[in-house]
């Protein structure tokens, strides 16, 4: 068989057979030349902090990448292990998990709607029944998650997005559209919407005048939006799907069409403006607009889409963007280190248009694996400091009291108090918070008296199934308990000091249960544990 | 179509003074911000109480009545305590108390939408990409308060108050929930003496991890912390204790929303400086006339009560009250017998810290469609706010390198001082 086979066709066979962890490793490879372009060009500051410890990279990367702190044993093994790669490996299998794709997608999601568990919608006067909504959002961050999980490069997913059309019971991606039609014209809040979250700019000033600072004029603005002028979402009767509205001012379904004719005319003139896309790009006068959009949203001369996804991957991990805010690029708002943020768009669109990528590239930096001790005020000589979420506490909460192995987030024991949590959690962000479980908590009066004093990190402190009973369990001196407690809960072992202080008042209390639970309790309430750091 | 991004007509010469001087300002950023910052002396602090009515309360059936006109409505009006003002015959015991409030008549603005009208009416701005401009209880609640007062010194209430965290975490809204426990995790869950013991070791080791590390995350958490600590053990909290009021009182404020409006008024008591209550249910686009009476009802209860307790505790002399809602609503009455949205010429009342009452500012004419004299707008407003709590609208303060006067160029209304 293998003499009937040329070289060249045996040799693409093996190769298209070559095992993933090939062409994993390549991929690798390619992150960490840009880990080093990094580096390179944020070398030399004499202020920067030194290298995080290996507890401090562990618990950054665990929080950053998965949404929470490792458990007990993770950590015992990683702190342990003596490979050379642990970082690099560590990292990679993080990227790889569910828990991964599941809280990146969510981040993206509160990108794409802001609040999303309050997204309305109203279409041909209408409401659309918030079940419906709930429903739809459900599947559209599957669907999202499922793309991060694959490493869909980001272009595709860009392109669904903006070209979708159809029932949004049937397509959930089409949920993105349905939140442009509330409070005010579809098309111009979509041309908001698009450019603030794919594009990282503000232009809705131009609605009304040119822009006061930047180079877009009104027809600049009104182009983009005749984009969307012939998009049309009617009200529908929902499909496949067994729902049925609660009242005649109710829709259960949505339909997108694209209309053959119509045109956006720009106020207070006659004239029309015809699809002009804001970097270039004029749909064809027979061409459908949609498509035509999204081909020009994707193109490769539109660098700011790459741009956008770098900066706002960036400022989620090393604490702020090259540009901030991150969502008001503009010409007057200069970023920082802007040849290493043109070096990583580059590189980003060059190897795939893949997050994943800059993913590694950024974490596996030495800029990222900073310590956050340190007098820097100079952006990324230190690593951010951050309250910790609502999904981060929670889970390194139950985590840190568990204080073994990782809990079942399934259970229904688990899902129930996070139900819970999330209604406590909820005021503290005030009546018109901008905030899901996946934004930093205020870090208020109300959250700190939330943790001091409130029901729930009490039970979890005390709990005999948890931290406080396996160490009361196990054998060993109180300076033996009292490191498993800080392994458990700050990630990393007790200094000199503390393993004295900490034995010291246990030691005053006769090693009582009460006594392990304060110590449990106060680790808890620390700036350290509610702070990403 | 108005310029529905600006509150005011912007031109790009303007913009680009903001940018130049916001380049500037970026490089003296820091000193820009402290001076904002200092707060002027002042021999007495006073405070404010905005009740504010969610959905765009109609001002036809309420302050501004225009008995046998069509688009009068289905209610009656009723001479007040006050010479020549007339109010809605839902609103009597706010008719007892009018010689103590205004109304000003002639409101006129530009935001229909309510995100955007509550927005400006709660800021003096429309909302312009994402700039987090101060609600007028930051900007008080700065002013006014001591650093080292242990309760909170800006409460909100059932009220959608826009946040800039500008002034840092201390003048950001403290929400109560719940009047009955407006302080949820106030006590632990363990005995004095063991809290104790955990505060001492929380302390120390806050202390050691905040040593090594700056920045304004620890900063805020630090703050947070010990207002915490001071609020569990202040004396003060009984003001949020309204179990201390008599059963009539209670009674005489009436529901929620009331005890809600005698909480506000035992806080202005004790020092706080900012509160505010929210009704909401305003937006009547069917089933007005029955709506607001109801409505009525209850803002009457509570706000009646609320203007008599301030004005026998000798607290209205420095306590300003502002009542008002994101617009108003349509004089012609629609086929559903309700009001839409209404921004040309709508009503807002104010009493208190300096404001005379029982004055009319502005009049609609005959049938409430359009302005018949003496115009007033937010920037006016806004600036009539800050004069009467002795805060110069002219301040500014630091938003993303730019200069923002607290005021944007309005006009104390003079007639009401």
């Amino acid at each position: 068989m293998v003499r009937a086979l040329g070289f060249a066709t045996l040799a693409a066979a093996l190769l298209a057979h070559a095992a993933p962890q090939d062409k994993d490793r390549e991929k690798l490879r390619k992150a960490l030349e840009y880990a080093r372009k990094i580096d390179s060009a944020l070398k030399g500051r004499k202020d920067a902090s030194p290298p995080a410890s290996d507890a401090e990279f562990l618990r950054r990367v665990h929080l950053d990448l998965v949404g929470t702190i490792p458990t007990l044993a993770e950590t015992r093994a990683f702190l342990e292990d003596g490979s050379p790669t642990k970082r690099q490996d560590l990292i990679e299998k993080l990227l790889a998990s569910e828990a991964h794709a599941d809280l990146w997608a969510r981040q993206w999601c509160f990108v794409l709607f802001g609040n999303y568990y309050e997204i309305r919608a109203n279409v041909g006067g209408k409401n659309v029944s918030p079940r419906a909504i709930r429903r739809a959002f459900e599947e559209f961050r599957k669907w999202f998650r499922d793309h991060l999980a694959k490493d869909t490069p980001w272009s595709a997913i860009v392109a669904e997005l903006v070209q979708a059309t159809g029932k949004l019971s049937a397509n959930p991606v089409l949920l993105y559209k349905t939140s442009f039609y509330y409070e005010g014209d579809a098309s111009l809040n979509g041309a908001d919407g698009m450019s603030k979250s794919l594009l990282g700019m503000r232009i809705s000033c131009a609605r009304c005048h040119d822009h006061p600072f930047d180079r877009w004029t009104q027809e600049d603005y009104y182009g983009l939006a005749a984009f969307l002028v012939r998009m049309k979402g009617m009200a529908s009767s929902g499909g496949g799907m067994m729902m049925k509205p609660d009242n005649d001012n109710e829709t259960v379904d949505v339909e997108f069409v694209e209309e053959p004719k119509g045109e956006l005319t720009m106020p207070m003139t006659s004239k029309v403006l015809k699809p002009k896309f804001l970097f270039g790009g004029v749909a064809g006068s027979t061409e459908a607009r949609l498509p035509a959009l999204a081909r020009f949203m994707v193109m490769r001369e539109n660098s700011q889409l790459p741009r956008n996804v770098v900066n706002r991957t960036w400022s989620w991990l090393m604490g702020r963007g090259f540009v901030e805010p991150v969502d008001d690029f503009h010409m007057q708002n200069k970023p920082v280190f802007g040849s290493l943020l043109e070096d990583l768009t580059r590189g980003f669109t060059a190897n795939g248009a893949s997050i994943r990528f800059l993913l590694r590239a950024i974490c596996n930096s030495e800029a990222y694996q900073r310590s956050c001790a340190g007098d820097a005020t100079e952006p990324f000589a230190t690593a951010a400091i951050r309250q910790l979420t609502g999904e981060q506490l929670f889970k390194s909460l139950v985590t840190a009291c568990t204080g073994g192995d990782a809990p079942d987030w399934t259970a229904k024991a688990v899902r129930d108090a996070w139900g819970d949590f999330l209604n406590q959690v909820r005021p503290l962000y005030g009546a018109d918070g901008e905030w899901t479980e996946v934004t930093p908590l205020p870090g208020n009066t109300r959250q700190a008296l939330l943790l001091r004093n409130g029901g729930f990190v009490e039970n979890l402190v005390k709990a005999d199934w948890g931290l406080s009973g396996k160490v009361r369990a196990m054998s060993g001196s109180p300076g033996e308990r009292i490191s498993r407690i800080f392994l458990a809960v700050l990630v990393r072992p007790p200094t000199e000091p503390e393993l004295a202080r900490y034995a010291a008042f246990v030691n005053g209390q006769g090693g009582s249960r009460e006594a392990y639970e304060d110590v449990i309790w106060t680790l808890v309430n620390s700036a350290e544990f509610v702070t990403r750091h | 179509m108005t310029c529905e991004s600006c509150a005011s007509p912007v031109d790009r010469r303007t913009f680009l003074k903001f940018m130049v001087g916001g380049a500037a300002g970026a490089a003296f950023g820091p000193q820009i911000a402290a001076l904002a910052q200092e707060t002027t002396a002042r021999t007495r602090a006073k405070a404010c109480i905005l009740l504010w009515m969610a959905g765009g309360p109609s001002q036809l059936d309420t302050w501004d009545p225009k008995p046998g006109r069509k688009n009068g409505g289905e209610f009656r009006a009723i001479a007040t305590s006050a010479k020549g003002m007339q109010i809605s015959e839902h609103l009597p015991r706010l008719g007892e108390q009018a010689r103590h409030f205004s109304i000003v008549r002639s409101l006129t603005t530009g935001e229909a939408a309510h995100e955007r009208g509550a927005y400006l009416m709660h800021t003096g701005y429309a909302p312009i990409g994402g700039l987090p401009f101060a609600p007028v209880g930051t900007i008080a609640s700065h002013e006014l308060s001591r650093a080292d007062f242990p309760l909170p010194t800006f409460v909100s209430m059932n009220a959608p108050v826009p946040l800039s965290p500008i002034f840092g975490e201390r003048h950001l809204p403290f929400t109560v929930q719940d009047v009955n426990n407006p302080i949820p995790n106030l006590r632990p869950g363990v005995g004095t003496d063991r809290a104790g013991r955990r505060a001492d070791l929380l302390r120390t080791q806050d202390e050691a991890f905040e040593v090594e590390r700056r920045g304004k995350e620890i900063q805020r958490r630090h703050e947070s912390a010990k207002k915490a600590q001071d609020l569990m053990t202040t004396p003060l909290l009984r003001a949020f204790d309204l179990s201390k009021e008599p059963d009539a009182v209670r009674k005489a404020y009436g529901d929620n929303f009331g005890q809600m409006c005698l909480l506000a008024r035992r806080l202005v008591e004790v020092g706080v400086p900012f509160v505010e209550v929210g009704l909401g249910g305003w937006d009547t686009h069917d089933n007005n006339f029955e709506q607001v009476k109801n409505l009525s009802a209850r803002l009457d209860a509570g706000f009646g009560s609320l203007m008599k307790d301030l004005v026998e505790r000798d607290l209205l002399r420095d306590t300003l009250v502002l009542w008002a809602g994101e617009f108003g609503r349509t004089p012609e009455i629609n086929a559903g017998n309700g009001r839409d949205h209404w921004t040309k010429c709508w009503s807002v009342v104010m009493a208190g810290a300096g404001i005379q009452g029982g004055r009319v500012i502005g009049e609609t004419d005959k049938d409430g469609m359009e302005i018949r004299n003496r115009p007033v707008t937010v920037p006016d407003y806004f600036a009539t706010i800050f004069k009467s709590l002795g805060i110069d609208p002219e301040k500014k303060y630091v938003l993303s390198g730019r200069k923002v006067k607290y005021a944007y160029n309005g006009k104390p209304i003079r007639e009401l001082f």
